[in-house]
């Protein structure tokens, strides 16, 4: 497999040359074919210099006052042995907050590919690495898909720096660590680990460590990638890591042992390991007062049954089962069904794509006709369906109830798990009835329960049962709420006093 | 593969499945116990609690190491593998018998006109592939069953509640003496099964605080059975005259001919998920037995072993109702003699050796 260009250049260190470095350089970065890298020489205490950086990538501005003037300006002279050169560079004269001093070509080209400045000296083998870091990102703003009534309406962005600086605001303890590297042997993306050291389990910290390690990719460009690279089960249909926009809701999984992995050019934050209940809670449920929390988390989980039972429940009753359905009911199906052509698994097979198509539509149209899929999908697939007698009314009210319960589902992952869910017990239905259902839904019982986050059971803390606070389907009064996660060590300094071992 | 039960897990399953069997095996399958099959089920339990304490003691004196291994060294891997060999031959019958009941249930609301192969081909599927995820997944799901079971089953009885009349379970006696006894008889062969749990389970270091695990379940699986079965005899009066059929006796465990047919759905839900977790019970036990007996026999390959032996007996003429009535009689025998054997031997072998 042919290696990176270049790749020996790279791992070699610099030479103190500074004509041999500064070709080094050029050769890797692909100059002068390659415009954005710029290599400014100029002379400043008794020695030439070179200072190396990405256009647009670093400030122009921290560039200029900071590292040109302050050198060219200084009243300082690097030492004869110049070996020294840049240790004293960085202790005398430079003024920018953050410096540090590389020998390795890989390192530097590490730092300036990722806005950073590097400061070669003529006679030194070090370089200085600076932070100039000035592209333009975008500004912490709401969250797309975590909406929430009350509670914080900051979302993550793009910059790595940014997001982890989100979370500190959060969480301001000393105990919370943020460990850096890097996935992608070819092209590399920065990666932060943020734990809460002394209640995160070392098992766990381990394991993730493992398996980000071990990624052989040759780029990893979100975290979405990420996810599907360390997760347990990748031929499971429903996430076993969650992906939160929210920093608030990525700071209440620091504190309860999770570990959060936060990319650079990804606006969320990946959360490991989690159980279902966590893709299934919002989060404002906190927020409110214990009976609103409660009474929501009630309406959301019968709104996950209707999207999941509803379609499949329809069509094994009206096939097999027409006795169980009151007969005034019975009687309207029947009328309503009357012209109809199709059987009722192609009607709710033809809605239920639909549906998706509309769903899939909506997130793609540009929002100046967004409204266009309103007037498409309610008048034209709705109304003219039923007139043209291709579909029944009953049908449009199941999956319109159907519909509605999945919006009520935080997590997107989940969403679309649960629809393909829908799909298998809307087949199972109608191949075999209420006993067809039972037996899909035994299976994804089945393996939901076989299913892990970085070993923990997906269902727990119920199945397998772990002792936990009254959170899970009802939203207990929070001062009820002593016990701190099962995922979170044992004798943690997060435990309080009313807190018993999990 | 190595199949594995660890000691909750064990406890679960057999909860779930056995209470179950039981419940099912007395009210469809010994209709001649009429209003009084409540009175049979304490009585089972009561008849296996003996051979339960010993496990749960023989448990205690041996965990954290797995059950079989501990027998094999105690009593010898023949004895061991002989009564492994007892155990997974009654849990293949009782797989099949319990794919037949499905079958039939199926059948009687809504299947009719689809062959019985059609009907147990995907079930025979399903038990295969919920088996393969191993004894924690179907433990976990036992669990889970546990929490959602009373939410159904309290809508069910809130829906019939009306048609109760606590006089329908008199006479207490109402069968007589020997139906009764033949009822205790075969209850106790239905939940006598639990042996195959306690030699297939591996307690671990948590299970030591535990204070006798499976004869606590025992108890729990003869009242909630108990407690069922008297629920259900409320409903209608016994029926000295009906034909017993299975078909007849799922029609009075859906209806009882005074509940609207629409409500039948949580108790129909109730039925099938039950009659699921028996049937996992079943192959995955038998399985593991199968792997007690051949060792170096993958988990995997044991499974689709007995799971296709179970079909096979389930589609011929071996798993009727007339035969599973009298193999149920005789079943407490047939698991209790070697079990007591094999733990005596032990026992003996151990006085031997510490003289």
């Amino acid at each position: 497999m042919p290696d990176l260009p270049n790749i020996r250049l790279l791992r070699s260190a610099l030479s103190g040359e500074l004509d041999q470095d500064v070709q080094t350089f050029k050769t890797i970065f692909n100059s002068p074919q390659n415009e954005d890298i710029i290599f400014r020489r100029f002379q400043a205490a008794g020695f030439s210099m070179c200072l190396i950086y990405l256009e647009g990538m670093a400030s122009a501005n921290q560039i200029a006052d900071f590292i040109l003037r302050a050198t060219m300006e200084s009243d300082g002279r690097i030492p004869e042995s110049s070996g020294q050169g840049v240790q004293f560079l960085m202790e005398n004269v430079l003024n920018i907050p953050q410096a540090s001093a590389w020998e390795t070509v890989e390192k530097l080209v590490e730092g300036i590919l990722g806005g950073m400045s590097a400061l070669l000296v003529d006679g030194c083998r070090e370089a200085c690495l600076l932070e100039t870091r000035g592209f333009e990102k975008r500004s912490v703003g709401k969250t797309q898909s975590e909406s929430v009534v009350s509670g914080s309406q900051e979302g993550f962005v793009e910059s790595l720096r940014t997001n982890i600086t989100l979370l500190r605001r959060y969480v301001q303890s000393p105990q919370l660590i943020t460990e850096k590297s890097a996935v992608g042997t070819k092209v590399r993306k920065d990666i932060a680990l943020l734990y809460l050291t002394g209640v995160v389990r070392e098992k766990s910290l381990e394991e993730i460590r493992r398996r980000i390690q071990k990624i052989q990719s040759a780029s990893v460009q979100s975290l979405g990638q990420l996810q599907q690279h360390i997760e347990d089960c990748p031929f499971a249909i429903l996430p076993q890591m969650m992906l939160t926009e929210r920093p608030d809701r990525a700071a209440s999984c620091l504190l309860d042992g999770q570990i959060v992995i936060l990319m650079d050019n990804s606006p969320c934050a990946l959360v490991a390991p989690a159980t279902v209940f966590h893709l299934l809670h919002a989060s404002d449920d906190n927020f409110q007062r214990w009976q609103y929390g409660t009474f929501l988390r009630l309406i959301r989980f019968i709104g996950i049954l209707f999207s999941a039972f509803l379609p499949g429940f329809y069509v094994a009753v009206t096939l097999f089962h027409p006795h169980l359905i009151p007969t005034a009911l019975l009687t309207a199906i029947a009328e309503s069904r009357s012209n109809v052509p199709f059987t009722i698994l192609t009607e709710v097979l033809i809605m239920e794509i639909s549906y998706d198509l509309i769903n899939e539509a909506s997130m793609r149209i540009p929002s100046q006709i967004g409204s266009a899929i309103g007037i498409v999908g309610g008048l034209i697939l709705g109304q003219a369906a039923v007139s043209a007698s291709i579909i029944s009314p009953i049908v449009i009210i199941v999956i319109a109830l159907t519909g509605l319960g999945n919006f009520v589902i935080p997590n997107y992952g989940f969403t679309i798990g649960v629809m393909i869910y829908r799909l298998i017990l809307i087949f199972a239905g109608a191949l075999m009835g209420l006993y067809g259902l039972v037996l899909a839904t035994f299976l994804i019982l089945c393996h939901l329960c076989s299913m892990r986050s970085l070993g923990v059971p997906f269902l727990s803390p119920i199945s397998p049962y772990r002792r936990h606070n009254p959170d899970i389907v009802l939203r207990f009064p929070v001062w009820l709420q002593k016990r701190l996660l099962f995922l979170a060590r044992h004798k943690s300094w997060m435990h309080t006093e009313g807190d018993d071992e999990p | 593969m190595k199949l594995n039960l660890p000691l909750r897990c064990a406890r679960d399953l057999s909860i779930v499945a056995v209470t179950e069997r039981l419940f099912s095996g007395l009210f469809i399958d010994t209709p001649q116990i009429l209003n009084s099959g409540w009175i049979s089920a304490l009585g089972g339990a009561v008849l296996c609690l003996p051979m339960v304490w010993l496990g749960d003691r023989f448990i205690k004196a041996h965990s954290p190491r797995p059950v079989a291994d501990s027998l094999a060294e105690s009593a010898g891997a023949g004895w061991t593998r002989l009564l492994a060999a007892v155990l997974c031959l009654t849990l293949l019958y009782d797989f099949a018998a319990v794919m037949r009941l499905n079958n039939n249930s199926a059948s009687y609301v809504a299947l009719s006109n689809v062959s019985a192969t059609f009907q147990i081909l995907p079930l025979v599927l399903v038990m295969l592939f919920s088996a393969w995820k191993n004894g924690q997944t179907a433990g976990s799901a036992a669990l889970l069953w546990m929490r959602l079971f009373p939410f159904l089953f309290v809508i069910s009885l809130i829906l019939q509640w009306t048609s109760l009349q606590p006089r329908w379970l008199l006479p207490v006696l109402g069968p007589g003496l020997r139906q009764l006894g033949k009822g205790t008889l075969s209850a106790a062969g239905w939940i006598a099964p639990i042996a195959a749990a306690w030699l297939a389970s591996e307690p671990g270091k948590e299970d030591l605080r535990k204070n006798l695990p499976l004869s606590r379940a025992v108890f729990f699986i003869g009242a909630a059975a108990s407690v069922f079965l008297a629920i259900l005899a409320m409903m209608s009066p016994a029926d000295v005259f009906g034909n017993p059929t299975r078909s007849f006796q799922f029609d009075k465990l859906l209806s009882n001919g005074r509940v609207a047919l629409m409500l039948q759905l949580p108790m129909t839900l109730l039925w099938f998920n039950g009659t699921l977790f028996m049937l996992l019970f079943d192959l995955f036990l038998s399985a593991k037995m199968l792997q007690i007996v051949l060792p170096r026999l993958d988990g995997r390959l044991a499974l689709c072993a007995c799971a296709l032996a179970g079909g096979a007996i389930a589609l011929s003429g071996w798993a009727e109702q007339y035969l599973v009535q009298w193999v149920g009689r005789w079943q407490y025998l047939i698991v209790s003699v070697p079990f007591a054997a094999t733990l005596g031997i032990a026992l003996i072998r151990k006085g031997g050796k510490t003289a």
